[in-house]
């Protein structure tokens, strides 16, 4: 039988985005998915034609209380996508107060690209907590 | 997550010749503050960095840990945390057994590795907390031991 794949696609500012897909990226590989991270800047189309999950990371941007948003390169990103994707969607983030909109938010910007994303996983400091790790472990049943 | 002992630090900081994985070439970047506190305190620095130009490759530039020189045992690691683990795989196979990991490099991948492999490992922590720290950094020190936040 094949073994189920991932890719974790992330958009990091200081680096804390980026952990967290490597922690992510790590979990699969113990959970026996093969799983492989790349940034939006270095993401090749190829990446994701036959991949079985897909994890969009962007950090979240805004006014700390309101209005969260992924960045503006995060949105580019996710314009360039090709229609109708159908592995099973992700989306994660960091951030320093609150979440807020950022789901929504990311979820709008893929509108049309992916099913609407069944896991949200969110950080503040890229660790993946036991509640991740569960959720992800439902996530990929 | 394991406690990172006095004793794992002080085997660390006694070394006199330190390796810096992830060395940038700006200025201003957190790595190149590092070293420079670094070469105040009379360590011997090493660079590693895959992007440095051939032309660029000194004495005591590399392109890899793999290029350090065999007798060299003390690795910090100040890489994007997506890289960390393949640079701690890279100085087992290469007998290094004193790693830091500075705090937010460190993935799970990586410290777990460097335990199979009975690495000095140290930790999310901070290189500048233990090496006589000056000014902002002797500040966060002293924060740190008011809320017990040092290593025992």
């Amino acid at each position: 039988m094949n073994s189920k794949t991932a890719i974790i696609i992330y958009h990091s500012k200081r680096g804390t985005t980026q952990k967290y897909a490597a922690e992510i990226a790590f979990y699969l590989k113990k959970k026996g998915i093969e799983s492989k991270v790349t940034s939006i800047q270095k993401f090749k189309s190829n990446d994701i034609a036959t991949v079985d999950y897909i994890f969009f990371g962007c950090w979240t941007s805004g006014l700390f209380f309101i209005l969260q948003h992924p960045e503006k390169e995060w949105v580019q990103f996710a314009k360039s996508l090709p229609q109708n994707l159908t592995a099973k969607t992700a989306l994660f983030t960091t951030y320093k107060v609150r979440t807020g909109s950022m789901f929504r938010n990311m979820n709008k910007f893929l509108h049309g690209k992916t099913s609407d994303a069944s896991l949200l996983l969110q950080s503040r400091n890229g660790e993946l907590s036991e509640l991740n790790k569960n959720l992800i472990d439902k996530f990929i049943e | 997550m394991q406690l990172i002992t006095q004793q794992q630090i002080n085997g660390f900081v006694s070394g006199s010749t330190i390796a810096i994985a992830g060395a940038s070439r700006k200025e201003k970047s957190f790595s190149a503050e590092v070293a420079k506190h670094l070469a105040a305190q009379n360590y011997k620095l090493w660079f590693v960095n895959l992007n440095f130009e051939k032309s660029e490759l000194t004495d005591n530039k590399v392109n890899s840990v793999s290029d350090l020189p065999q007798d060299l045992k003390h690795l910090l690691v100040l890489t994007p945390a997506t890289e960390t683990e393949a640079v701690v795989n890279e100085a087992i196979g290469k007998g290094i057994n004193n790693i830091w990991i500075q705090q937010h490099s460190e993935t799970t991948a990586a410290i777990e590795l460097a335990h199979q492999n009975k690495v000095n490992l140290i930790h999310h922590h901070c290189i500048f907390m233990f090496t006589n720290p000056t000014g902002m950094h002797k500040f966060h020190r002293t924060l740190k031991s008011v809320f017990g936040k040092m290593p025992k």
